[in-house]
């Protein structure tokens, strides 16, 4: 199988960041910040060490295009689940749903 | 002699080995080429992965939803929750990809002696992952955090000042949903780092006996990426169980 | 045009006595059981289908003979309730998902693509093994005690309310979701990497399309019922209220976990049987599909929206008003790819030279059915109607109009359609157009008039209803009984043709699939040589195959 291989290097050098943005994120969960930066900060290190695993640990940078799709689905489909479940539970308490008033 | 032929005669031999279930050949019949056998299973696995993202999802979105419907009760129960043996568990994984992607480099290569020696490493990070992971449930089971068996609902209605966390009756319930969903979603994922383990050290024996070469090495490449995904999940589950609290930390 | 230039079948040359094919290459129990062969796993499945649909029918037969009467007095109301919930969840999980993919789809997709099997023919296997396992338990569960939640299982009664054995029936469904799963993916997977050399994308019969969007919805969707069904579990066995306001859970989220599910899922029923038609009305008004690429993009279009709309069942049980002006928009918005095919299949059949045989005749009754319960899905997608509406006998005509009058029409057109090839047989003709005439009749007797009742407010699921429905609960249940005798018929000329039917040709049809240019029944490796692929799957102006140099 001639694939194009990510070399030895890469994978170590990948692994340290993965290391650093761990103590990152649970340095980061400590400090006195406002709910919604919490969120963010926590969702954006785990996005981007869930990157890393993806592209170099899995290959997915030497994957075909169909694999690509498949990645990008699964996320699209987990933000549907996320959103639209959501919509309904934050936006209850701006008019509630009550038929007959 | 092999162990086929001891146990049934040519004739059930072609019986219930030809053309069925149990019958295993290097390329299948289906498939043209080993190369077209091997993008088809990376596929494979691939699409069984997505499947996976959905199944961990839908808890994801639970413990999303109370959170925004009981922020304080979700928060207070977090901190609860050993976030250092989360953490280091969380590195341990990290290593044991490390190993996995090694192992699927060193099979590229026909270098079957480090395939085996990375694999092990894989397995046994697997092993140091599921000690720890007891640790903390033993630790988890000894400040009685296992609701609907092993729950103190006083300790938390009890005020800061008395030690205890404060809580009103109603978030209570919070409490309990969410610590059933701490237990339910690192239960399951340790559910999958354990037939992890097994693929993974199946894979080291099969690469022992020189099952695999260069050429083809399908089924290990198809172990790292489930692996990989074990380890994803958990990127994900520290933060949204283990950290939710501890910026309340220095306040306690 | 005034003739059709369909040879009959029964005037084709008689084919050679019984060539080596996948049904006499190995006999015995173990070479069924431990089969590798898609066709045979096909069969397999047929067999447990047909066994559910006529177990989750019998329920609703007793269900229909008590609502003859207001008072009821058939069964009692808590028999009644364990009755339609039988009858919701055989039906839903066990047939009417399984059934269009995992029979035909099996049987035909690796044919229809020209590969030898499926990507993965011992998950095949497994697949049909997890849904034996889920359908024992099930059954087990529903024969012994039952379950009296309705097939929706809402939380908190399932989950702490009903003292009945809802933890047995929800591990049966989850096996049989993982069965679903594994046939997504195997199906999946064959689409990408098994077609035969020159079968591109744009030469894939709509049936594979279909099956595809179908598997795509099996992927995304069942592990989040899967799930959600497993949390019920947990808060049944440790009374801890994950969906159960009085402990502080949030019974709508339950909601929107299995509805996540199952509005996709009632669009898993419905595309493979759109698949079917697809495949039956260009061979049988011997025209090429009109407007190929708009259908198979309409596929994947409703595999996508039937993913945003699943709240508008949920329109009156306390979502926020934003959420259900949101819903309802994307509901009205998932009726457009729906309408799109049935405008293709009725500029195909417009100026085609049409053949009534009874593939084509169920088919046709799928497309005015289903146009019927399209409309009727509207009237339901606007909230102000169905605050009125809603849990009536209304929604359940709209429903049954699509998955009776619409999928199961389709799939005893698939049936009949692939018969020959499946079997080498050819069935009665009078008999099968007989079947589709009374089945059709029964059918608009027994539903049309649920939707009169459910208009005036005559609510579902209840065992008693007042006085002034009776005569139109009476028309239904006479149609029912006429609907039973519709599909007890088939059984019988199906089994009868197994022993005594025509033996069939490759090709009785004159259809132009790859599927037809092989023999039937096939070989075990599908096809002598590999195919390759020059045309089209519609070419019937020049009547030739796809693999026709």
């Amino acid at each position: 199988m001639a694939t194009p291989m990510v070399s030895v290097k890469t994978y170590v050098t990948v692994l340290a960041v993965l290391v650093a943005l761990t103590v990152l994120t649970v340095t980061v969960s400590f400090l006195p910040l406002a709910e919604g930066w919490h969120i963010g900060a926590g969702l954006t290190i785990a996005v981007a060490k869930a990157s890393l695993v993806v592209l170099f640990f899995m290959h997915a940078i030497h994957s075909p295009r169909v694999t690509w799709c498949v990645i990008v689905m699964s996320i699209a489909w987990l933000l549907i689940l996320f959103s639209l479940t959501l919509a309904d539970f934050m936006t209850r308490s701006i008019v509630p749903f009550m038929p007959g008033h | 002699m092999t162990l086929k032929d001891a146990l049934f005669t040519p004739d059930e031999q072609e019986r219930l080995f030809d053309h069925t279930f149990l019958q295993r050949e290097l390329l299948e019949e289906q498939y043209a080429t080993l190369e077209q056998q091997h993008e088809t299973a990376a596929f494979g696995m691939w699409v069984f992965l997505a499947t996976e993202v959905m199944f961990f999802g839908t808890l994801f979105v639970t413990v999303a939803v109370y959170r925004s419907l009981a922020p304080q009760a979700v928060e207070t129960a977090s901190t609860h929750l050993n976030w250092l043996i989360g953490g280091i568990n969380t590195i341990v994984l990290l290593v044991s990809s490390l190993m996995m992607a090694l192992a699927i480099h060193s099979a590229k290569l026909g270098d079957q002696r480090r395939v085996y020696r990375f694999l092990l490493a894989t397995a046994a990070l697997g092993l140091l992952f599921l000690c720890l992971k007891g640790v903390e449930y033993y630790l988890d089971y000894v400040e009685y955090l296992i609701p609907g068996w092993r729950f103190d609902k006083d300790k938390w209605l009890a005020p800061k000042n008395a030690g205890g966390d404060g809580l009103s009756s109603d978030q209570v319930g919070f409490v309990q949903i969410f610590l059933l969903l701490y237990w339910t979603m690192t239960g399951l994922h340790a559910l999958h780092v354990t037939i992890g383990i097994g693929a993974v050290l199946t894979m080291a024996v099969l690469t022992s006996r020189g099952h695999f070469s260069a050429a083809y090495y399908t089924p290990v490449d198809v172990t790292g990426l489930y692996w990989h995904f074990v380890d994803l999940v958990w990127i994900f589950l520290l933060p949204t169980l283990y950290l939710l609290g501890t910026h309340s930390f220095h306040t306690l | 045009m005034t003739t059709a230039t369909l040879v009959q079948p029964e005037q084709q040359p008689a084919p050679r006595t019984e060539r080596e094919n996948y049904l006499n290459v190995a006999y015995g129990v173990v070479s069924w059981l431990l089969t590798k062969d898609h066709k045979r796993i096909a069969l397999l499945y047929l067999i447990s289908v047909t066994v559910m649909f006529f177990i989750g029918g019998f329920a609703i037969s007793v269900v229909r003979l008590h609502l003859l009467t207001p008072e009821g007095g058939l069964v009692s109301a808590d028999t009644y309730n364990r009755l339609f919930t039988m009858h919701g969840v055989l039906m839903v999980f066990f047939f009417l998902v399984p059934v269009v993919p995992t029979v035909l789809g099996n049987f035909c997709l690796p044919l229809m693509i020209g590969a030898k099997d499926l990507a993965f023919p011992r998950l095949n296997l497994i697949s049909w093994y997890l849904y034996m396992a889920g359908g024992v338990w099930t059954l087990y569960a529903m024969l012994t005690e039952g379950v009296d939640t309705g097939w929706t299982f809402y939380t908190p009664y399932s989950s702490q309310s009903t003292h009945y054995n809802v933890v047995l029936t929800l591990i049966g469904l989850v096996l049989a979701g993982f069965s679903s799963m594994a046939t997504g993916i195997n199906f999946i997977v064959t689409v990408h990497w098994m077609r035969a050399p020159g079968m591109t994308w744009f030469r894939l019969p709509i049936f594979v399309w279909t099956i595809y969007a179908t598997s795509c919805i099996f992927l995304l969707a069942v592990p989040v019922l899967a799930m959600a069904l497993i949390l019920v579990i947990l808060e049944r066995l440790f009374h801890i209220g994950v969906f159960d306001p009085a402990l502080g859970g949030d019974p709508l989220l339950f909601q929107h976990l299995f509805w996540f599910y199952s509005h996709p899922a009632v669009y898993i029923m419905i595309l493979p049987g759109m698949g079917i038609v697809s495949e039956v009305i260009p061979c049988f008004a011997r025209k090429a599909l009109y407007g190929y690429s708009f259908v198979a993009y309409s596929s994947l279009g409703i595999a996508f929206l039937s993913f945003l709309v699943w709240a508008h069942h949920m329109f009156v049980a306390g979502i926020s008003l934003y959420s259900a002006l949101l819903f309802s928009s994307l509901s009205f918005l998932v009726a457009v790819p729906s309408a799109i095919k049935v405008f293709n299949w009725t500029a195909t059949l417009y100026k085609g030279s049409i053949v009534f045989e009874t593939p084509m005749l169920f088919c046709l009754g799928f497309v005015s059915l289903f146009t019927v319960g399209g409309l009727t899905g509207l009237f339901l997608a606007t909230l102000g109607m169905d605050i009125h509406v809603h849990d009536t006998y209304f929604v359940i005509a709209h429903f049954h109009f699509i998955m009776v009058g619409g999928m199961v029409m389709a799939y005893m057109g698939g049936l009949h359609y692939w018969w020959p090839k499946m079997t080498g047989r050819l069935y009665s003709q009078f008999w099968s157009r007989l079947a589709a005439l009374i089945i059709f009749v029964g059918f608009f007797l027994t539903f049309v008039p649920q939707f009169v009742v459910g208009y005036n407010g005559m609510p579902r699921r209840y065992f008693r209803y007042v006085p002034e429905f009776q005569v139109w609960n009476v028309l239904s249940s006479a149609g029912a009984s006429i609907l039973a005798a519709g599909y007890v018929l088939p059984l019988c000329y199906f089994l009868y043709s197994l022993r005594y039917g025509k033996r069939a040709g490759d090709n009785p049809w004159q259809a132009t699939g790859l599927e037809w240019q092989t023999g039937s029944p096939p070989p075990r490796d599908n096809f002598e040589a590999t195919p390759v692929v020059v045309r089209g799957p519609y070419e019937y102006h020049t009547g030739k195959a796809q693999n026709d140099p």
